[in-house]
């Protein structure tokens, strides 16, 4: 943050005899002493009933209830709560995706400072984390069982499937002040996969020059993938029952990382600016953010609020909850093989 | 979630929000009290709760940001998520 100090007195902020002219948070000006630098006026949210959900063709499972995965209800794989079968845990969004209340924390470009935020709350954490009220941030380098991502798109140019189309241009932002977005984009139906992410792997990262692998993903009962070989020739496998379930234990560089590899048409080769380092972000960059011209990225914050909270249409307003509710959902519980069951 | 969030500002401004803010339990380097004075202008300026957390963020020490409502209802609660390492 930037403050200037400027030395002629007048109404606005002071230190002592001197006032303060711009103050900058991040780079966007907060206040100036010209007059306020004021958003739009807040809109209201009028509560409205929940509807009657439509059956969402997932995994072969039709899925109509207000549930999502938190709260370690989740229980499967002698796990006590564990992430589940991406689009199987509730109900969609109204764009239609699914997983943003609950299963892992979602990374986004939001900054806070040098640490990213992440939303739509996890597998264990109790149900208030998956509201819209509720952002996470913490230093981009985490990696840990509780977190892992979506992508997002302009135009989708690899024909990715499971990506839906958010329209609805410049809606007004929620009460929160999130959400708002000029322009059509399209992001992930579901959470990145373990199975999406071995693909990854196994083109990128027989040398792991960057630690896309992070071991936990192998050693630990959370992890999905497992690595063979040795450095110059590792390949990758996903765990049994694990190929459908959001990859996690990995940073939110590595998700800017596998975005690149998707901008730059999912290339085979050694971790450079052909294929990891440079494309949607350029990873050499202290703070990283997405370039023009990005295919494939992280949604911003308000990108993934939008397409998690909002009702679709024209002024329509914002759900709490990303299963097309303002009533929290119900923790759901697992079958045997992960799936997410409703008892 | 039991991060260990420990109350250090309770603000009411002009629109009616009330900011709660939080740091650390055992974190000795907080915001000072002359940098929240400092902003209460800003804040006042914000009409959105994510405003004031953008404004708020910034200080070393502020661990989580509660905005809510004259209803007492919570609009928007940021927090630096120390349990998810």
């Amino acid at each position: 943050m930037a403050i200037y100090i400027g030395n002629n007195p007048a109404s606005g902020i002071h230190i002592g005899t001197s006032q303060i002219q711009q103050v900058y948070v991040g780079q966007t000006l907060v206040y100036s002493n010209n007059g306020y630098v004021a958003p739009s006026p807040t809109p209201t949210r009028t509560p409205v009933p929940t509807p009657t959900p439509s059956a969402a063709p997932n995994m072969g499972v039709v899925i109509q209830s207000n549930t999502a995965n938190f709260d370690a209800c989740a229980d499967w794989n002698g796990l006590d709560g564990n992430a589940t079968d991406v689009g199987t845990n509730g109900i969609s969004s109204s764009y239609g995706t699914y997983d943003q209340s609950g299963n892992i924390w979602e990374w986004t470009e939001a900054t806070v400072g040098s640490a990213r935020v992440f939303r739509g709350g996890n597998w264990q954490y109790s149900v208030e984390y998956l509201s819209a009220a509720y952002r996470n941030y913490n230093t981009p380098n985490i990696e840990s069982d509780m977190n892992g991502g979506r992508i997002c798109a302009y135009t989708n140019p690899l024909s990715l499937s499971n990506m839906v189309l958010v329209g609805d241009v410049n809606n007004p932002a929620d009460n929160t002040g999130f959400g708002s977005v000029s322009y059509t984009y399209y992001i992930g139906k579901y959470e990145v996969t373990n199975q999406q992410y071995t693909e990854f792997l196994n083109a990128v990262a027989k040398t792991d020059t960057n630690a896309l692998f992070n071991l936990s993903m192998s050693n630990t009962s959370r992890g999905g993938i497992t690595r063979s070989g040795s450095q110059g020739n590792y390949s990758y496998t996903t765990k049994t029952n694990m190929s459908n379930k959001p990859v996690n234990y990995i940073s939110w560089f590595d998700l800017a990382r596998y975005c690149n590899w998707l901008h730059n048409n999912k290339p085979v080769g050694t971790q450079t600016a052909s294929t990891t380092e440079n494309g949607a972000y350029d990873m050499s960059q202290g703070i990283v953010s997405r370039q023009s011209g990005a295919q494939y990225f992280i949604p911003s914050e308000d990108e993934w609020y939008k397409a998690a909270f909002y009702k679709t249409g024209t002024n329509a307003g914002y759900w709490e909850y990303a299963t097309r509710s303002d009533s929290a959902p119900i923790c759901i519980g697992a079958s045997s093989t992960g799936s997410g069951l409703t008892s | 979630m039991s991060n260990h969030f420990v109350q250090i500002q309770n603000l009411t401004l002009n629109t009616g929000f009330v900011v709660k803010i939080y740091s650390i339990e055992g974190d000795s380097n907080l915001p000072t009290q002359d940098a929240i004075d400092l902003i209460l202008d800003i804040l006042n300026a914000q009409q959105y709760p994510r405003g004031i957390v953008d404004a708020l963020e910034v200080f070393t020490g502020v661990a989580k940001i509660e905005v809510y409502d004259s209803n007492n209802q919570l609009l928007l609660s940021s927090f630096r998520d120390l349990e998810n390492n």
